[in-house]
Protein backbone atom coordinates (compact mmCIF):
# COMPACT_ATOMS: atom_id res chain seq x y z
CA UNK A 1 0.00 0.00 0.00
CA UNK A 2 1.40 3.59 -0.75
CA UNK A 3 2.53 5.35 1.83
CA UNK A 4 0.74 8.21 2.92
CA UNK A 5 3.89 10.42 3.30
CA UNK A 6 7.50 9.97 2.30
CA UNK A 7 9.88 12.84 3.69
CA UNK A 8 13.85 11.88 1.93
CA UNK A 9 16.79 13.67 3.21
CA UNK A 10 14.93 16.66 3.32
CA UNK A 11 17.07 19.70 4.24
CA UNK A 12 15.37 23.84 4.66
CA UNK A 13 17.28 26.99 5.26
CA UNK A 14 16.45 30.08 5.95
CA UNK A 15 18.44 32.95 4.89
CA UNK A 16 22.11 31.05 5.56
CA UNK A 17 20.81 29.71 8.18
CA UNK A 18 20.37 25.34 7.53
CA UNK A 19 17.00 25.01 10.35
CA UNK A 20 16.37 20.94 8.96
CA UNK A 21 19.24 18.70 8.01
CA UNK A 22 18.76 15.18 6.11
CA UNK A 23 15.03 14.47 7.94
CA UNK A 24 13.68 11.62 6.54
CA UNK A 25 10.70 9.38 7.95
CA UNK A 26 7.73 8.18 6.13
CA UNK A 27 3.73 8.07 7.66
CA UNK A 28 1.43 5.23 6.96
CA UNK A 29 -2.35 5.38 6.54
CA UNK A 30 -4.10 4.70 10.09
CA UNK A 31 -1.48 6.18 12.31
CA UNK A 32 -1.00 8.99 14.06
CA UNK A 33 2.74 10.72 14.27
CA UNK A 34 3.87 13.16 16.55
CA UNK A 35 6.79 15.27 16.02
CA UNK A 36 8.33 16.38 19.34
CA UNK A 37 11.47 18.27 20.37
CA UNK A 38 12.07 21.49 22.49
CA UNK A 39 11.35 24.72 21.01
CA UNK A 40 13.36 25.68 18.22
CA UNK A 41 13.75 22.42 17.06
CA UNK A 42 12.57 22.58 13.69
CA UNK A 43 9.09 20.70 14.07
CA UNK A 44 6.60 23.68 12.79
CA UNK A 45 9.33 23.99 9.95
CA UNK A 46 9.32 20.27 9.07
CA UNK A 47 5.17 20.59 9.16
CA UNK A 48 4.99 23.74 7.08
CA UNK A 49 7.62 22.46 4.61
CA UNK A 50 5.58 18.78 4.38
CA UNK A 51 2.58 21.63 3.82
CA UNK A 52 4.26 22.64 0.80
CA UNK A 53 5.25 26.82 1.85
CA UNK A 54 9.10 25.95 2.46
CA UNK A 55 11.12 25.89 -0.15
CA UNK A 56 13.39 22.26 0.39
CA UNK A 57 16.26 19.65 -0.70
CA UNK A 58 15.39 15.81 -0.57
CA UNK A 59 12.37 14.39 -1.95
CA UNK A 60 8.77 14.90 -0.18
CA UNK A 61 6.69 12.25 -1.86
CA UNK A 62 2.45 12.62 -1.01
CA UNK A 63 0.76 9.55 -1.76
CA UNK A 64 3.69 8.65 -3.92
CA UNK A 65 3.37 11.90 -5.84
CA UNK A 66 6.62 14.62 -5.56
CA UNK A 67 5.23 17.46 -3.86
CA UNK A 68 7.35 19.76 -5.84
CA UNK A 69 5.66 19.05 -8.80
CA UNK A 70 2.34 19.45 -7.32
CA UNK A 71 0.33 22.54 -7.82
CA UNK A 72 -1.82 24.11 -4.49
CA UNK A 73 -4.93 22.96 -6.55
CA UNK A 74 -3.38 19.49 -7.05
CA UNK A 75 -2.00 19.13 -3.44
CA UNK A 76 -4.83 20.68 -1.50
CA UNK A 77 -6.84 17.21 -2.18
CA UNK A 78 -4.10 15.31 -0.99
CA UNK A 79 -2.88 16.89 2.17
CA UNK A 80 -4.46 19.01 4.74
CA UNK A 81 -3.01 21.30 6.64
CA UNK A 82 -4.05 22.62 10.26
CA UNK A 83 -2.63 25.92 11.75
CA UNK A 84 -2.11 26.40 15.05
CA UNK A 85 -3.90 29.87 14.88
CA UNK A 86 -6.12 30.49 11.76
CA UNK A 87 -5.41 33.78 10.41
CA UNK A 88 -9.13 34.18 9.44
CA UNK A 89 -10.78 37.19 11.73
CA UNK A 90 -13.59 37.67 8.83
CA UNK A 91 -17.27 37.20 10.55
CA UNK A 92 -18.17 34.62 8.06
CA UNK A 93 -20.52 32.04 9.13
CA UNK A 94 -18.71 28.63 10.69
CA UNK A 95 -20.22 27.04 7.55
CA UNK A 96 -18.85 29.03 4.95
CA UNK A 97 -15.33 28.44 6.44
CA UNK A 98 -15.55 24.64 5.77
CA UNK A 99 -17.25 25.22 2.89
CA UNK A 100 -13.36 26.82 1.91
CA UNK A 101 -12.11 23.35 2.11
CA UNK A 102 -14.02 22.40 -0.97
CA UNK A 103 -12.32 24.97 -3.57
CA UNK A 104 -9.64 23.09 -4.49
CA UNK A 105 -13.05 21.29 -6.49
CA UNK A 106 -14.35 24.29 -7.82
CA UNK A 107 -14.05 26.71 -10.73
CA UNK A 108 -15.32 29.63 -11.67
CA UNK A 109 -18.35 31.01 -10.66
CA UNK A 110 -20.07 27.67 -9.90
CA UNK A 111 -21.09 27.19 -6.48
CA UNK A 112 -20.56 23.82 -4.28
CA UNK A 113 -21.92 20.87 -5.84
CA UNK A 114 -23.90 18.54 -3.90
CA UNK A 115 -21.22 16.01 -3.56
CA UNK A 116 -18.95 19.24 -2.43
CA UNK A 117 -21.60 20.15 0.21
CA UNK A 118 -22.36 16.37 1.75
CA UNK A 119 -18.11 16.58 2.23
CA UNK A 120 -19.08 19.87 4.22
CA UNK A 121 -21.74 17.78 5.73
CA UNK A 122 -19.49 14.88 6.78
CA UNK A 123 -16.82 17.61 8.62
CA UNK A 124 -19.17 18.81 10.34
CA UNK A 125 -20.62 16.26 12.13
CA UNK A 126 -16.85 14.46 12.72
CA UNK A 127 -15.95 17.79 14.73
CA UNK A 128 -19.56 18.09 15.99
CA UNK A 129 -19.29 21.70 14.95
CA UNK A 130 -23.12 21.01 12.84
CA UNK A 131 -24.55 23.23 15.66
CA UNK A 132 -23.05 26.18 15.51
CA UNK A 133 -22.68 26.18 11.33
CA UNK A 134 -24.89 29.29 11.05
CA UNK A 135 -22.95 31.43 13.01
CA UNK A 136 -20.13 34.07 12.27
CA UNK A 137 -16.60 32.64 12.65
CA UNK A 138 -15.72 35.71 14.98
CA UNK A 139 -18.10 35.03 17.55
CA UNK A 140 -17.07 31.42 18.49
CA UNK A 141 -14.98 30.44 21.26
CA UNK A 142 -11.73 29.73 20.96
CA UNK A 143 -11.80 25.77 21.26
CA UNK A 144 -15.15 26.29 18.62
CA UNK A 145 -12.90 27.91 16.38
CA UNK A 146 -10.15 25.58 16.21
CA UNK A 147 -12.93 23.15 15.16
CA UNK A 148 -13.90 24.72 12.63
CA UNK A 149 -10.72 24.78 11.04
CA UNK A 150 -10.47 21.33 11.51
CA UNK A 151 -13.81 20.78 10.10
CA UNK A 152 -12.15 23.06 6.81
CA UNK A 153 -9.31 20.49 6.27
CA UNK A 154 -10.97 17.45 6.83
CA UNK A 155 -13.79 18.58 4.12
CA UNK A 156 -10.74 18.51 1.71
CA UNK A 157 -11.10 15.08 1.93
CA UNK A 158 -7.54 14.43 2.26
CA UNK A 159 -6.16 11.06 3.75
CA UNK A 160 -3.03 12.82 5.07
CA UNK A 161 -4.07 15.55 8.13
CA UNK A 162 -1.07 17.45 9.11
CA UNK A 163 -1.59 19.83 12.36
CA UNK A 164 0.30 22.19 14.06
CA UNK A 165 -0.16 22.08 18.03
CA UNK A 166 -3.53 21.39 17.41
CA UNK A 167 -4.27 20.94 21.34
CA UNK A 168 -2.54 24.68 22.17
CA UNK A 169 -5.25 26.69 24.52
CA UNK A 170 -7.61 24.06 24.51
CA UNK A 171 -8.94 22.79 27.92
CA UNK A 172 -8.76 19.36 29.11
CA UNK A 173 -12.45 18.28 28.34
CA UNK A 174 -11.60 20.44 24.46
CA UNK A 175 -8.14 18.38 24.07
CA UNK A 176 -9.83 15.01 24.79
CA UNK A 177 -12.57 15.51 22.14
CA UNK A 178 -9.38 16.79 19.55
CA UNK A 179 -8.09 13.45 20.04
CA UNK A 180 -11.05 10.94 19.81
CA UNK A 181 -11.57 12.81 16.63
CA UNK A 182 -8.02 12.21 16.10
CA UNK A 183 -7.92 8.46 16.31
CA UNK A 184 -11.27 7.84 15.05
CA UNK A 185 -9.86 9.71 11.52
CA UNK A 186 -6.81 6.86 11.77
CA UNK A 187 -8.81 4.19 12.48
CA UNK A 188 -11.36 5.12 9.27
CA UNK A 189 -7.66 5.44 7.45
CA UNK A 190 -6.55 8.52 7.22
CA UNK A 191 -3.10 9.67 8.22
CA UNK A 192 -2.01 12.33 11.29
CA UNK A 193 1.02 14.11 11.60
CA UNK A 194 0.88 16.41 14.23
CA UNK A 195 3.48 18.78 16.45
CA UNK A 196 2.97 18.51 19.85
CA UNK A 197 4.38 20.18 22.87
CA UNK A 198 3.14 18.00 25.61
CA UNK A 199 4.82 14.84 26.10
CA UNK A 200 2.07 12.99 27.97
CA UNK A 201 -0.21 13.76 25.14
CA UNK A 202 2.03 12.22 22.40
CA UNK A 203 2.75 9.43 24.48
CA UNK A 204 -0.76 8.86 25.59
CA UNK A 205 -2.44 9.34 22.03
CA UNK A 206 0.26 8.91 19.10
CA UNK A 207 1.54 5.86 17.63
CA UNK A 208 5.02 6.85 16.76
CA UNK A 209 7.08 9.93 17.42
CA UNK A 210 9.63 11.71 15.61
CA UNK A 211 11.96 13.52 18.04
CA UNK A 212 13.89 16.56 16.59
CA UNK A 213 16.41 18.26 18.03
CA UNK A 214 18.57 21.42 16.14
CA UNK A 215 16.96 21.28 13.07
CA UNK A 216 18.49 16.84 12.67
CA UNK A 217 16.36 13.97 13.43
CA UNK A 218 17.16 12.10 17.09
CA UNK A 219 15.02 9.38 17.09
CA UNK A 220 12.03 7.55 15.30
CA UNK A 221 10.07 4.84 16.40
CA UNK A 222 7.10 3.84 18.64
CA UNK A 223 6.41 6.48 21.06
CA UNK A 224 6.71 4.79 24.34
CA UNK A 225 10.24 4.50 22.98
CA UNK A 226 11.17 7.85 21.74
CA UNK A 227 9.55 9.34 25.06
CA UNK A 228 11.57 7.69 27.75
CA UNK A 229 14.39 9.08 29.86
CA UNK A 230 17.28 7.97 28.20
CA UNK A 231 16.35 9.47 24.75
CA UNK A 232 14.37 12.93 25.99
CA UNK A 233 16.31 13.59 28.70
CA UNK A 234 19.53 14.63 27.31
CA UNK A 235 17.59 16.34 24.52
CA UNK A 236 15.77 18.07 26.86
CA UNK A 237 17.82 18.17 29.36
CA UNK A 238 15.60 16.61 32.01
CA UNK A 239 15.18 13.59 34.01
CA UNK A 240 11.92 11.67 33.28
CA UNK A 241 10.74 9.22 35.90
CA UNK A 242 7.79 7.70 35.76
CA UNK A 243 4.83 6.54 38.33
CA UNK A 244 2.09 4.63 37.32
CA UNK A 245 0.28 7.89 36.51
CA UNK A 246 1.92 9.25 33.98
CA UNK A 247 5.67 10.88 34.44
CA UNK A 248 7.36 13.56 35.59
CA UNK A 249 10.34 16.00 34.48
CA UNK A 250 13.04 16.72 36.38
CA UNK A 251 16.01 19.23 35.69
CA UNK A 252 18.61 16.99 34.89
CA UNK A 253 21.29 18.92 37.46
CA UNK A 254 18.90 18.26 40.48
CA UNK A 255 17.55 14.56 39.60
CA UNK B 1 -34.56 56.74 -8.97
CA UNK B 2 -31.35 58.36 -8.19
CA UNK B 3 -30.29 57.88 -12.69
CA UNK B 4 -33.84 59.20 -13.34
CA UNK B 5 -32.99 62.08 -11.01
CA UNK B 6 -29.78 62.57 -12.66
CA UNK B 7 -31.05 62.86 -16.15
CA UNK B 8 -34.40 65.10 -15.36
CA UNK B 9 -31.93 67.55 -12.93
CA UNK B 10 -29.75 70.21 -14.19
CA UNK B 11 -29.74 73.91 -15.80
CA UNK B 12 -31.43 73.73 -18.68
CA UNK B 13 -35.31 72.59 -19.04
CA UNK B 14 -35.89 70.05 -20.50
CA UNK B 15 -39.37 71.96 -21.52
CA UNK B 16 -37.80 73.32 -24.50
CA UNK B 17 -38.33 71.11 -27.20
CA UNK B 18 -35.03 72.41 -28.79
CA UNK B 19 -32.84 71.39 -26.21
CA UNK B 20 -34.73 68.41 -24.41
CA UNK B 21 -32.58 65.93 -26.90
CA UNK B 22 -29.46 67.27 -26.58
CA UNK B 23 -30.04 67.84 -22.16
CA UNK B 24 -31.28 64.07 -22.40
CA UNK B 25 -28.47 62.59 -24.06
CA UNK B 26 -25.52 64.82 -22.31
CA UNK B 27 -27.24 64.36 -19.04
CA UNK B 28 -27.62 60.12 -19.76
CA UNK B 29 -23.65 60.07 -20.60
CA UNK B 30 -23.15 61.68 -17.61
CA UNK B 31 -25.27 59.52 -15.33
CA UNK B 32 -23.86 56.00 -17.16
CA UNK B 33 -20.35 57.48 -16.18
CA UNK B 34 -21.25 58.51 -12.53
CA UNK B 35 -22.17 55.19 -12.37
CA UNK B 36 -19.64 53.66 -13.87
CA UNK B 37 -16.97 55.33 -12.14
CA UNK B 38 -18.67 54.72 -8.72
CA UNK B 39 -19.03 50.86 -9.84
CA UNK B 40 -15.45 50.71 -10.95
CA UNK B 41 -14.00 52.63 -7.36
CA UNK B 42 -16.35 50.84 -5.17
CA UNK B 43 -15.67 47.56 -6.62
CA UNK B 44 -12.06 47.87 -6.59
CA UNK B 45 -12.18 48.83 -3.20
CA UNK B 46 -13.43 45.82 -1.85
CA UNK B 47 -11.61 43.69 -4.16
CA UNK B 48 -7.80 45.74 -2.46
CA UNK B 49 -9.56 45.27 0.68
CA UNK B 50 -10.22 41.39 0.50
CA UNK B 51 -6.84 41.30 -1.07
CA UNK B 52 -4.15 43.34 2.05
CA UNK B 53 -6.81 41.59 4.22
CA UNK B 54 -7.11 45.39 5.74
CA UNK B 55 -10.98 46.83 5.56
CA UNK B 56 -8.94 50.33 5.57
CA UNK B 57 -7.23 50.47 1.77
CA UNK B 58 -8.98 51.78 -1.15
CA UNK B 59 -7.63 51.38 -4.67
CA UNK B 60 -4.78 54.10 -4.38
CA UNK B 61 -3.19 51.97 -1.74
CA UNK B 62 -1.62 50.35 -5.30
CA UNK B 63 -0.31 53.49 -6.81
CA UNK B 64 -3.00 53.35 -9.58
CA UNK B 65 -5.42 55.79 -8.88
CA UNK B 66 -2.44 58.87 -8.55
CA UNK B 67 -0.85 56.60 -11.48
CA UNK B 68 -4.39 57.21 -13.71
CA UNK B 69 -4.40 60.84 -12.32
CA UNK B 70 -0.66 61.81 -13.53
CA UNK B 71 -1.25 59.95 -16.81
CA UNK B 72 -4.53 61.87 -17.75
CA UNK B 73 -2.86 65.14 -16.50
CA UNK B 74 0.72 64.69 -18.66
CA UNK B 75 -1.98 63.96 -21.81
CA UNK B 76 -3.53 67.26 -20.70
CA UNK B 77 -0.69 69.42 -20.84
CA UNK B 78 0.52 67.40 -23.92
CA UNK B 79 -3.05 68.14 -25.90
CA UNK B 80 -1.92 72.32 -25.23
CA UNK B 81 1.52 72.40 -25.66
CA UNK B 82 2.70 69.59 -27.93
CA UNK B 83 -0.88 69.73 -30.38
CA UNK B 84 1.15 67.77 -33.18
CA UNK B 85 1.98 64.99 -30.40
CA UNK B 86 -1.09 63.16 -30.50
CA UNK B 87 -1.82 63.64 -34.28
CA UNK B 88 -3.83 60.45 -34.82
CA UNK B 89 -5.71 60.48 -31.86
CA UNK B 90 -9.52 61.70 -31.08
CA UNK B 91 -8.89 63.97 -27.65
CA UNK B 92 -11.45 62.60 -26.12
CA UNK B 93 -9.73 59.47 -26.15
CA UNK B 94 -6.36 60.77 -25.60
CA UNK B 95 -6.80 61.33 -21.75
CA UNK B 96 -8.73 57.99 -20.96
CA UNK B 97 -5.52 56.23 -22.91
CA UNK B 98 -3.30 58.92 -20.72
CA UNK B 99 -5.16 57.33 -17.57
CA UNK B 100 -4.85 54.05 -18.55
CA UNK B 101 -1.21 54.22 -19.51
CA UNK B 102 -0.11 55.80 -16.32
CA UNK B 103 -1.97 53.17 -14.00
CA UNK B 104 -0.25 50.29 -16.07
CA UNK B 105 2.65 52.16 -15.25
CA UNK B 106 1.54 52.43 -11.56
CA UNK B 107 1.15 48.22 -11.10
CA UNK B 108 3.97 47.06 -13.87
CA UNK B 109 6.34 48.98 -11.45
CA UNK B 110 3.90 47.39 -8.60
CA UNK B 111 4.53 44.09 -9.97
CA UNK B 112 8.04 43.72 -10.91
CA UNK B 113 9.18 44.91 -7.38
CA UNK B 114 6.72 42.55 -5.53
CA UNK B 115 7.86 39.73 -8.16
CA UNK B 116 10.17 38.18 -5.71
CA UNK B 117 9.12 39.99 -2.58
CA UNK B 118 5.80 38.33 -1.83
CA UNK B 119 5.32 40.32 1.40
CA UNK B 120 2.11 42.55 1.81
CA UNK B 121 3.79 45.06 3.53
CA UNK B 122 6.29 45.57 0.33
CA UNK B 123 3.51 46.20 -2.17
CA UNK B 124 1.98 48.47 0.79
CA UNK B 125 4.89 50.43 0.70
CA UNK B 126 5.71 50.47 -2.98
CA UNK B 127 1.88 51.72 -3.49
CA UNK B 128 2.08 54.46 -1.25
CA UNK B 129 5.58 55.56 -2.31
CA UNK B 130 4.19 55.78 -6.09
CA UNK B 131 1.33 57.34 -4.96
CA UNK B 132 3.54 59.90 -3.46
CA UNK B 133 5.61 60.40 -6.17
CA UNK B 134 2.99 60.56 -8.69
CA UNK B 135 0.84 63.45 -6.50
CA UNK B 136 4.17 64.98 -6.36
CA UNK B 137 4.89 64.67 -10.11
CA UNK B 138 1.07 65.94 -10.93
CA UNK B 139 1.69 68.71 -9.02
CA UNK B 140 4.69 69.74 -10.89
CA UNK B 141 2.74 69.40 -14.03
CA UNK B 142 -0.05 71.38 -12.61
CA UNK B 143 2.45 74.45 -12.11
CA UNK B 144 3.51 74.36 -15.49
CA UNK B 145 -0.17 74.07 -16.39
CA UNK B 146 -0.31 77.73 -14.80
CA UNK B 147 0.68 79.35 -17.82
CA UNK B 148 -2.33 78.86 -20.11
CA UNK B 149 -5.18 79.85 -17.58
CA UNK B 150 -7.30 76.98 -19.86
CA UNK B 151 -4.77 74.45 -18.97
CA UNK B 152 -4.82 75.36 -15.42
CA UNK B 153 -8.14 75.35 -15.07
CA UNK B 154 -8.53 71.36 -16.55
CA UNK B 155 -5.51 70.29 -14.59
CA UNK B 156 -7.65 71.49 -11.16
CA UNK B 157 -11.18 70.46 -12.42
CA UNK B 158 -9.13 66.96 -13.35
CA UNK B 159 -7.63 66.44 -9.97
CA UNK B 160 -10.82 67.52 -8.20
CA UNK B 161 -12.72 65.07 -10.20
CA UNK B 162 -15.91 66.12 -12.55
CA UNK B 163 -18.05 64.65 -14.86
CA UNK B 164 -18.81 67.13 -16.93
CA UNK B 165 -18.71 67.52 -20.81
CA UNK B 166 -18.54 63.67 -21.14
CA UNK B 167 -18.04 62.35 -24.39
CA UNK B 168 -19.70 59.01 -26.04
CA UNK B 169 -16.33 57.81 -26.82
CA UNK B 170 -15.03 58.06 -23.50
CA UNK B 171 -17.95 55.25 -21.94
CA UNK B 172 -17.58 53.49 -25.11
CA UNK B 173 -13.69 52.68 -23.93
CA UNK B 174 -14.19 52.99 -19.98
CA UNK B 175 -17.19 50.48 -20.21
CA UNK B 176 -15.97 47.32 -20.83
CA UNK B 177 -13.14 48.24 -18.60
CA UNK B 178 -15.46 48.30 -16.04
CA UNK B 179 -17.47 45.63 -16.79
CA UNK B 180 -15.06 42.79 -17.34
CA UNK B 181 -12.94 44.15 -13.97
CA UNK B 182 -16.53 43.60 -12.10
CA UNK B 183 -16.88 40.27 -13.82
CA UNK B 184 -13.29 39.49 -13.23
CA UNK B 185 -13.74 40.43 -9.45
CA UNK B 186 -17.02 38.63 -8.90
CA UNK B 187 -15.03 35.26 -11.03
CA UNK B 188 -11.70 35.94 -8.63
CA UNK B 189 -14.39 35.94 -5.53
CA UNK B 190 -13.31 32.62 -3.81
CA UNK B 191 -9.41 33.28 -4.27
CA UNK B 192 -10.58 36.58 -2.26
CA UNK B 193 -12.48 34.95 0.51
CA UNK B 194 -9.60 32.34 1.07
CA UNK B 195 -7.36 35.04 1.22
CA UNK B 196 -9.24 36.44 4.09
CA UNK B 197 -8.08 33.48 6.10
CA UNK B 198 -4.37 34.56 5.43
CA UNK B 199 -1.73 33.51 3.05
CA UNK B 200 -0.70 29.99 4.03
CA UNK B 201 -4.29 29.06 4.51
CA UNK B 202 -5.47 29.66 1.37
CA UNK B 203 -2.40 28.33 -0.17
CA UNK B 204 -2.76 24.90 1.73
CA UNK B 205 -6.82 25.00 0.37
CA UNK B 206 -5.40 24.84 -3.25
CA UNK B 207 -5.01 29.03 -3.88
CA UNK B 208 -2.05 29.73 -6.38
CA UNK B 209 -1.91 32.86 -4.63
CA UNK B 210 1.14 34.64 -6.59
CA UNK B 211 -0.86 34.16 -9.58
CA UNK B 212 -4.45 35.15 -7.91
CA UNK B 213 -2.94 38.63 -6.80
CA UNK B 214 -1.49 39.00 -9.85
CA UNK B 215 -4.81 38.98 -11.22
CA UNK B 216 -6.46 40.79 -8.88
CA UNK B 217 -4.03 43.56 -9.04
CA UNK B 218 -4.27 43.87 -12.66
CA UNK B 219 -7.86 43.89 -13.41
CA UNK B 220 -8.07 46.59 -9.97
CA UNK B 221 -5.54 48.72 -12.32
CA UNK B 222 -7.66 48.61 -15.25
CA UNK B 223 -11.19 49.54 -13.41
CA UNK B 224 -9.26 52.52 -11.66
CA UNK B 225 -7.73 53.77 -14.44
CA UNK B 226 -11.08 53.30 -16.54
CA UNK B 227 -12.95 55.44 -13.31
CA UNK B 228 -10.00 58.34 -13.40
CA UNK B 229 -10.89 58.48 -17.10
CA UNK B 230 -14.48 59.43 -16.52
CA UNK B 231 -14.44 61.17 -13.47
CA UNK B 232 -11.00 62.34 -12.35
CA UNK B 233 -9.59 62.00 -8.90
CA UNK B 234 -12.95 61.09 -6.98
CA UNK B 235 -11.82 60.16 -3.70
CA UNK B 236 -13.52 57.59 -0.50
CA UNK B 237 -16.13 55.84 -2.94
CA UNK B 238 -13.78 52.83 -2.86
CA UNK B 239 -13.07 52.98 1.05
CA UNK B 240 -16.29 53.53 2.30
CA UNK B 241 -19.29 52.16 -0.10
CA UNK B 242 -17.27 48.52 0.72
CA UNK B 243 -17.41 49.34 4.38
CA UNK B 244 -21.52 50.81 4.22
CA UNK B 245 -22.27 47.51 2.48
CA UNK B 246 -21.00 44.37 4.86
CA UNK B 247 -23.44 44.37 7.28
CA UNK B 248 -25.95 44.14 5.07
CA UNK B 249 -24.69 41.62 2.71
CA UNK B 250 -21.63 39.99 4.88
CA UNK B 251 -18.14 39.17 4.14
CA UNK B 252 -18.04 36.80 1.56
CA UNK B 253 -17.15 38.55 -1.87
CA UNK B 254 -19.37 36.55 -3.94
CA UNK B 255 -22.25 38.98 -2.78
CA UNK B 256 -19.73 41.98 -2.06
CA UNK B 257 -18.04 43.03 -5.12
CA UNK B 258 -21.80 42.84 -6.61
CA UNK B 259 -24.12 45.01 -4.18
CA UNK B 260 -20.71 47.17 -3.80
CA UNK B 261 -20.65 47.99 -7.68
CA UNK B 262 -24.47 48.88 -7.82
CA UNK B 263 -24.28 51.49 -4.48
CA UNK B 264 -21.10 52.84 -5.26
CA UNK B 265 -22.66 53.93 -8.98
CA UNK B 266 -25.80 55.16 -7.06
CA UNK B 267 -23.74 56.72 -4.78
CA UNK B 268 -21.90 58.78 -7.39
CA UNK B 269 -24.61 59.44 -8.93
CA UNK B 270 -26.23 60.70 -6.38
CA UNK B 271 -23.11 62.88 -5.22
CA UNK B 272 -23.27 64.15 -9.21
CA UNK B 273 -26.24 65.45 -8.97
CA UNK B 274 -25.65 67.16 -5.48
CA UNK B 275 -22.46 68.59 -7.51
CA UNK B 276 -25.07 70.58 -10.13
CA UNK B 277 -27.74 70.72 -8.04
CA UNK B 278 -26.17 72.65 -4.76
CA UNK B 279 -26.64 76.91 -5.24
CA UNK B 280 -23.09 77.97 -6.43
CA UNK B 281 -21.69 80.16 -8.90
CA UNK B 282 -19.83 77.37 -10.78
CA UNK B 283 -20.49 73.18 -10.36
CA UNK B 284 -19.08 71.78 -7.25
CA UNK B 285 -16.24 69.45 -8.36
CA UNK B 286 -17.71 65.94 -7.21
CA UNK B 287 -14.57 64.92 -5.79
CA UNK B 288 -15.67 67.56 -3.36
CA UNK B 289 -18.51 66.04 -2.94
CA UNK B 290 -17.66 62.75 -1.90
CA UNK B 291 -14.74 63.82 0.11
CA UNK B 292 -17.16 66.01 2.74
CA UNK B 293 -19.52 63.05 2.89
CA UNK B 294 -17.26 60.31 3.19
CA UNK B 295 -14.21 61.91 5.07
CA UNK B 296 -17.30 61.88 8.76
CA UNK B 297 -18.82 58.63 7.19
CA UNK B 298 -16.07 56.94 6.97
CA UNK B 299 -14.85 58.40 10.61
CA UNK B 300 -18.17 57.24 11.99
CA UNK B 301 -17.87 53.91 10.33
CA UNK B 302 -14.44 53.64 12.13
CA UNK B 303 -15.66 54.85 16.04
CA UNK B 304 -18.17 51.88 15.77
CA UNK B 305 -16.22 49.18 14.37
CA UNK B 306 -13.76 50.18 17.26
CA UNK B 307 -16.31 50.65 19.40
CA UNK B 308 -17.62 46.84 18.15
CA UNK B 309 -14.05 45.33 18.83
CA UNK B 310 -13.64 46.96 22.35
CA UNK B 311 -16.73 45.53 23.44
CA UNK B 312 -15.81 42.16 21.46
Amino acid sequence: MAKALDVREVQVERGKRRVLQQISFAVEYGELVALIGPNGAGKTTLLETIAGFHSFAGEILLQEKPLRLLSPRQRAPLIAYVPQISRLDAPMAAIDVVRQGRFCFRNGFGGLSPSDEAAVQRALVATDTARFADRPYTELSYGERRRVVLARALATEARLIVLDEPSSSLDIGQSLALFDTLRTLASQGHAVVLVLHHLGEALRFTDRALLLHQGRRVALGRTAEVVCDNVIGPVYGVKLLADGHGFHALPRAIS
Amino acid sequence: MALAAGVVVGHGSLADPGLRDTLLRLRAARVAAAFLTGAALACSGAVVQALFRNPLVDPSILGSTAGASLGGQAVLLALHFLPGWLPHLVPELAVPLGCLGGALVALFIVLAVTEHRQSMLIVLLTGFTLSSLFLSTGGFLLSLGQESWEVGRALVSFSLGGLGGIEVQQLLLAFPLIVAGILAARFWSGPLDLLLTGEDEARSLGLDVKEARRWCVVWVGFMTAAAVSLGGNIGFVGLIIPHAMRPFVGVLNRHVVVVVAIAGGTFVVLCDLLSRALPSRSEIPIGVITGLIGAPVFLLLLYRSGRELHRG
